[in-house]
């Protein structure tokens, strides 16, 4: 897809699409208290971002910094700081989801590779979100497939996210209003089971998804990873995760949903 | 985002504050991945009273960088100014003119560090990567990092954080997702976007599709 952004006429919402990370990335922005140009400048800067990080941390292009870093072809110091920040924080989820979210286990390419593939997508769309914040919108979703960080004006009504039902993904199996903050979803649906269990080397889950809803999109996203990894066992630990909340989708269609208080 | 600007700036004017108490060297950012996400937010209204110490200047690199959704905030509408010497052990003095109504002022007095001082002139131009000391809180420890660009914050982190999620205490709780199949579908006209993990699936073109739609797109 290309980006498609709309005529700058005063259009209550208007939404930009592009194909970036192997994913359709869409910025939506509601209202029109910001000229046109304004945004379209903003939204270009978010492809644009995403676009470098792409390049730089993709572990599918061989000339990438974290296929060469993973080569050994250079040190981490060598790389962009971004990439030592990606580390860091792979080390911080680690520790967070008591190592059910490990960046040293996943990789296809060799055991102990330091692959930040899990994290990097919603790390990058966060960050890219400052561009439309610095642009003064403040009534937005920039959703990066169907992880989405959000954004609502005072006077506006809450987005209203619909988490679709893993057994069919044409259906919706629950809706949530969310104003500020994030929501990201993980389980087997997009690219088979391809969350490993670190502790086991496990790839089943019993769980088809999880949706976790919380102020930053990155943990929101390595808490739901995290909770595919678990299994059974996240129906417990979703419940110390203070100020989220969430849905998990097991297999044989049992859901659970929690709201933890801040 | 305005709670979380309110919130960067409670924040940035307790780090003003921290950073005028020179301290012992922290090691710089011993787990600094907290910075891009627990953002400014962590030690904001956090008991002051429990923070003892601060401001040494590091090298570490880059904290620009690590801006992320938070962090941001800090930079637009209430970025406080704030002035330091990037010396350890030297006077500084800190000016935080935040939006908040958090008063840290009484944390400075509680410091016990003997070297601290406040003048009330502050060196031009000061720039600087300042660790805060690691302070206790009820949720656990906190430490926070703030990058200083002529006599302006530009950035505030927090470099440790409790495990207990300390920055989700500063918003919100989030609603609970409906389950409710027949209001779900009842809804549908009104669903903003969908969240999925068939997002390489054409599942997913489609519910993005429809979406697209929804909003007349």
């Amino acid at each position: 897809m290309t980006a498609t952004p709309e005529v700058a006429a005063p259009l209550a919402q208007r939404a930009w699409v592009e194909q970036i990370m192997g994913m359709p990335i869409s910025v939506h922005v509601r209202g029109t208290t910001r000229p046109g140009e304004v945004a379209d400048a903003a939204v270009q800067r978010v492809f644009e971002e995403l676009r470098w990080v792409d390049a730089t941390f993709s572990p599918y292009l061989e000339d990438s910094e974290l296929r060469r870093l993973q080569r050994g072809a250079i040190t981490l110091e060598q790389c962009d700081p971004t990439m030592t920040q990606v580390q860091q924080l792979c080390l911080t989820a680690h520790e967070r989801t008591e190592g059910y979210f490990d960046a040293w286990a996943c990789s296809d390419l060799g055991p102990g590779l330091f692959d930040p593939t899990g994290l990097v997508k919603s790390w990058a769309v966060a960050r890219a979100a400052r561009h439309l914040r610095g642009a003064g919108l403040d009534d937005f979703a920039l959703n990066a497939g169907g992880d989405i960080v959000l954004s609502t004006a005072d006077d506006a009504p809450a987005w209203q996210i619909g988490i679709e039902d893993p057994a069919d993904t044409r259906r919706m199996l629950a809706t949530v209003p969310i104003r500020d903050g994030a929501i990201a979803t993980s389980g087997r649906a997009a690219r088979g089971a391809h969350i490993v269990n670190p502790m086991t080397g496990e790839r089943r889950s019993p769980l088809a998804a999880a949706t976790v809803i919380g102020p930053s999109l990155v943990w929101a996203d390595v808490f739901a990873t995290a909770a595919i990894a678990r299994g059974d066992s996240a129906r417990d630990w979703v419940s110390g995760l203070s100020g989220t909340s969430g849905l998990l989708v097991w297999a044989d269609g049992v859901t659970h949903t929690w709201g933890n208080a801040v | 985002m305005r709670r979380i600007v309110v919130t960067v700036g409670t924040t940035a004017s307790a780090v003003a504050l921290l950073v005028s108490y020179a301290t012992s060297t922290h090691r710089p950012a011993s787990m600094p991945g907290g910075t891009a996400l627990l953002g400014a937010t962590a030690a904001g209204t956090t008991s002051a009273a429990a923070i003892t110490a601060a401001g040494t200047p590091t090298t570490g690199e880059a904290t620009d960088e690590a801006t992320d959704e938070t962090t941001d905030a800090s930079t637009s509408t209430s970025t406080p100014s704030a002035t330091a010497t990037p010396t350890p052990s030297a006077k500084a003095s800190a000016k935080a003119s935040a939006k908040a109504s958090a008063s840290p002022k009484a944390s400075a007095k509680a410091s016990p560090t003997p070297k601290a001082a406040v003048t009330k002139a502050a060196p031009a131009g000061v720039s600087g990567t300042f660790n805060g000391a690691t302070a206790q809180t009820q949720f656990g420890p906190v430490q926070v990092q703030i990058v200083v660009k002529n006599n302006t914050i530009v950035s505030a982190n927090a470099i440790q954080y409790p495990t207990g999620n300390s920055r989700d205490v500063m918003i919100a709780s989030y609603a609970v997702p409906t389950l409710n199949s027949e209001a779900v579908q009842a809804q549908s006209a009104n669903i903003s976007m969908v969240s999925g993990a068939t997002y390489t699936s054409n599942g997913y073109l489609q519910s993005l599709q429809s979406a697209l739609n929804q909003a007349r797109l």
